[in-house]
């Protein structure tokens, strides 16, 4: 099953899944095998990482109270070269957030740590719980 | 004196290779705003190469984004574009440690409450508190002062009010003898450097 969301005349998500429940009524989504692609608005702060595609085994959702959740191991690509991973994680509102271990990696850098808070506008991004990494640096 | 400070140097470690950073902390916070700013926070541990900074945190800016590469001519087959580092093409610029910054390189060690290590530079600028002031070690020997600028590609140090204590002998290279130790001395200087 594919599906796509639109706003302003252009696509800002779109995705598919072997099994989708969709409950109109209330807004609540369940899906199984579910691969989500979002498309960054221009100048954005998430336009730099171009495409983001997650996909995760299960995930539900309330789509009018902006609430969310994926397990069984979530994955994350960008097209810039950015990827995460981690088992599950919730979406509220503006943040998604896990207390599993979590790695990610991408250009000039790698990170792993042990819960995950994120904003979903890009603006900051936190691991907890013992951090460890490597960044590129500036140094010749 | 310029014995005594080629002296202080004689062991100093080799030119800090280039390479990436490793980092652990307790936890990381990363800001993506006008500025690209990584905060790690407890027990911050910071290496690079043989240079090895540990502290209470630390702050990571990360340089300006860098210019586009002008297009290449038409005609010409396009080459992969180069991965931008994290955070849309930025990279490690600067680092700011605090709290209880401790700094091994080689042999030496040195201490402080306020470190700034500037990447392209190659430096690290170390200063204490009001009550304890910044100190280098090498060995048995000690270098404190107010400020202490360490440069990681020569090894060279550069102190303001500073007070050196050697536990060595006048001359470089010199055969010991057995015997009493020699007596420390001790060098106050506004300035000092130590060139390696």
């Amino acid at each position: 099953m594919a599906f796509a969301r639109t706003a302003d005349g252009r696509v800002t998500a779109r995705g598919t899944a072997a099994n989708l429940d969709y409950r109109r009524a209330g807004g609540q989504l369940n899906a199984e095998v579910a691969n989500m692609e979002l498309v960054p608005q221009s100048g954005s702060r998430l336009a730099a990482f171009g495409l983001l595609r997650f996909a995760a085994p299960h995930a539900t959702g309330e789509l009018q109270a902006r609430h969310g959740n994926a397990w069984g191991g979530v994955r994350f690509k960008s097209t810039r070269g950015d990827r995460g991973a981690t088992d599950a994680v919730e979406y509220d509102g503006d943040l998604i957030h896990g207390d599993q271990p979590v790695a990610l990696s991408g250009p000039g850098y790698v990170m792993n740590g042990h819960g995950l808070v994120m904003r979903t506008d890009g603006s900051s991004l936190s691991l907890s719980h013992g951090v460890t990494g490597t960044l590129q640096s500036e140094a010749k | 004196m310029i014995h005594l400070l080629l002296a202080a140097a004689a062991a100093a470690p080799a030119t800090l290779p280039p390479g990436p950073i490793d980092f652990s902390a307790q936890d990381m916070r990363f800001e993506l705003k006008d500025r690209r700013i990584l905060y790690l926070d407890g027990d911050v541990h910071l290496n690079r190469g043989d240079l090895a900074v540990v502290s209470d945190h630390a702050i990571a800016n990360l340089a300006a984004e860098k210019t586009k590469p002008p297009p290449a001519p038409k005609g010409k087959k396009k080459k992969k574009a180069k991965a931008t580092p994290l955070a849309a093409g930025q990279e490690i610029e600067k680092f700011t440690v605090d709290g209880n910054v401790h700094v091994v390189r080689g042999t030496r060690t040195a201490d402080g409450d306020h470190g700034v290590v500037d990447m392209p530079a190659q430096t690290m600028v170390l200063t204490g508190t009001p009550a304890v002031k910044p100190v280098l070690h090498d060995g048995k020997e000690t270098l404190e002062g107010d400020l202490i600028l360490l440069h990681t590609d020569s090894d060279d140090v550069d102190v303001q009010k500073a007070h050196l204590l050697l536990h060595r002998g006048l001359k470089p290279g010199a055969t010991p003898t057995k015997g009493p130790a020699p007596t420390p001395m001790r060098v106050d200087s506004e300035h000092l450097v130590l060139h390696n």
